[in-house]
């Protein structure tokens, strides 16, 4: 237990302090950043596309149930988006599909005794393998999050249209009216802290790994698991945490 | 002949599990020393000793009439430098192309120009009989037993004074198990380089080996010459001797 929280603690420490020491590996960043991307674009985009159409369905109908209404729902809507549904949505996908192929990078190089190797050319494997990672989850998962809540917020505003008839322009002057700089503020944390604990938690599984085929497997799962309770659990307490400023 | 390494009562435990239970052994320059042992017995476990990806819990590691087996993580760069390791498995970086794994080593270890640099990975893929061709695809693409020698070219290429093998020949045809077991005598025999090689291979080792030790349970059960391995009455060496005498008839 004390050996795992001091690994979990060295890799933090050494890889935050490796991005800004010498050498610094551009390529490495650049393909990590890619890497996110690449991954996790498409489904990202249908995820959230999804979410914003149900948020509005579900926030008329209960809207109109209560207050016999529903003019409120494009700014709550837009609001839950920008404050939840965009960021957590984003970060639960890119901690299971990147979280998962860095677990198996790693455990694969582990047990393939690769991690070794570099160790006797004098290569930190957390500086050589875990800071390019956090430099492209962060950065990536806040472009990728910022996108997703665009693109969030513009399926909700069509759905608005079609579902509930109000014309865009309502939609948009709503947001404005609900939606303050500081919730984009807020939103950008989030991401970024979700960003840095996918690559931190995927590697601190993908060292610890057992030799064999299912070491990898075992590896990545329980890496994924971890990641997306983290997440959920940060996302409570920046959530909480934010709330006082509202 | 001079000795270059010498192992002193080396034990070594995993969470209160001994699995080394005090080594020692002796290797001399240009000597070709093969370790045999069933599996599990901690071959490998040595191997990483020497090179301090693992340390001994007890015992001193003399090279060059120094204990190195305390050396910090800065002096055992001067140890990896001279002491080269080829991993039980290829161990090839996924990530690089062949030319840039072979080279990866040279450029963090030495100071050559890119000249000097090519011709070094080229002589030692022409050492372990590969072709040109296929430096610039990524580890995936070639054969098990092509990963397996292109490990021991990026050993190779360093030229270090002691080279380690964990099993070198494991996986491998028997075409390409002699020529490698060939490699390993040239060698030692052209360039002075010293060997240790672990291996369940008695048959090659009672061709080639200068000296033989054969590990059982953590423990040295016999070493020596190929002269006196061949008259042991350890039981385990006679089993091995039996699966020579076995495969020979
Ligand atoms: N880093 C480690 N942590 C815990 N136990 C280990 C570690 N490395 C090796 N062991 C244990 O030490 C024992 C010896 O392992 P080692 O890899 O040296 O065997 P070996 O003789 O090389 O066998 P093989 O021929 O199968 O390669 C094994 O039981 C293994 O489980
Ligand atoms: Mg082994």
């Amino acid at each position: 237990m004390l050996a795992s929280v001091n690994q979990l603690l060295q890799i933090v420490a050494i890889g935050v302090l490796s991005i800004f020491r010498p050498p610094y590996r551009w390529k490495n960043y650049l393909r990590e950043i890619s890497f996110v991307g690449s991954e996790s674009f498409l489904v990202v985009i249908i995820c959230v596309s999804f979410a914003a159409i149900v948020t509005i369905i579900e926030a008329s109908y209960h809207m109109t149930l209560v207050v016999q209404s529903d003019a409120m729902v494009p700014g709550f809507a837009s609001l839950l988006i920008i404050r939840e549904l965009g960021s957590v949505i984003t970060a639960l996908l890119i901690g299971s599909r990147v979280g998962a192929g860095w677990a198996a990078e790693v455990a694969s190089m582990k047990i393939s005794e690769q991690i070794d190797a570099l160790k006797l050319l004098r290569i930190d494997p957390i500086k050589y393998l875990v800071s390019p990672k956090i430099v492209g989850s962060v950065l990536g998962t806040l472009l990728l999050g910022l996108a997703a809540n665009i693109i969030c917020l513009i399926c909700a505003m069509f759905v608005t249209k079609l579902k509930l008839g109000y014309p865009m322009p309502t939609f948009i002057s709503m947001t404005k009216l609900f939606v303050e700089v500081q919730d984009l503020v807020f939103a950008s944390l989030k991401l970024m802290t979700f960003g840095f604990v996918v690559p931190i938690i995927a590697c601190f599984y993908g060292f610890r790994a057992k030799s064999g085929a299912e070491g990898v497997g075992s590896a990545t799962t329980q890496a994924v698991v971890s990641i997306s309770v983290a997440i959920i659990f940060l996302d409570f307490v920046l959530s909480y945490v934010f709330s006082h400023f509202y | 002949m001079s000795r270059i390494l010498e192992f002193q009562n080396i034990k070594k435990s995993f969470s209160g599990r001994e699995v080394l239970k005090g080594i020692s052994f002796e290797v001399n320059k240009g000597d070709i020393v093969f370790i045999l042992g069933t599996s599990g017995t901690g071959k490998s476990v040595l191997l990483k000793n020497l090179v301090g990806l693992l340390r001994p819990d007890s015992g001193a590691i003399i090279w060059h009439d120094k204990d190195i087996s305390q050396y910090s993580e800065e002096q055992y760069l001067e140890v990896r430098k001279n002491c080269c390791l080829v991993f039980q498995q290829p161990a090839l970086f996924d990530s690089m192309t062949l030319y840039e794994n072979i080279a990866f080593g040279l450029r963090r270890l030495t100071n050559l120009n890119e000249e000097e640099l090519d011709k070094q990975v080229r002589d030692s893929l022409k050492a372990v009989d590969l072709k040109e061709e296929i430096l610039s695809l990524k580890p995936a693409a070639i054969s098990y037993g092509m990963q397996k020698r292109l490990s021991i070219a990026r050993s190779l290429c360093l030229n270090p004074e002691i080279l380690l093998f964990d099993e070198p020949t494991t996986g491998l045809d028997p075409v390409s198990t002699q020529a490698i077991n060939q490699l390993i005598f040239r060698l030692s025999r052209k360039y002075d380089t010293t060997s240790i090689v672990v291996s369940h291979d008695m048959h090659c080792a009672l061709d080639i080996a200068d000296y033989i030790i054969v590990l059982d349970k953590g423990k040295i059960v016999e070493q020596g010459d190929v002269d006196k391995i061949k008259c042991s009455e350890v039981p385990l060496v006679k089993d091995f001797l039996q699966e020579v005498l076995d495969a020979n008839s």
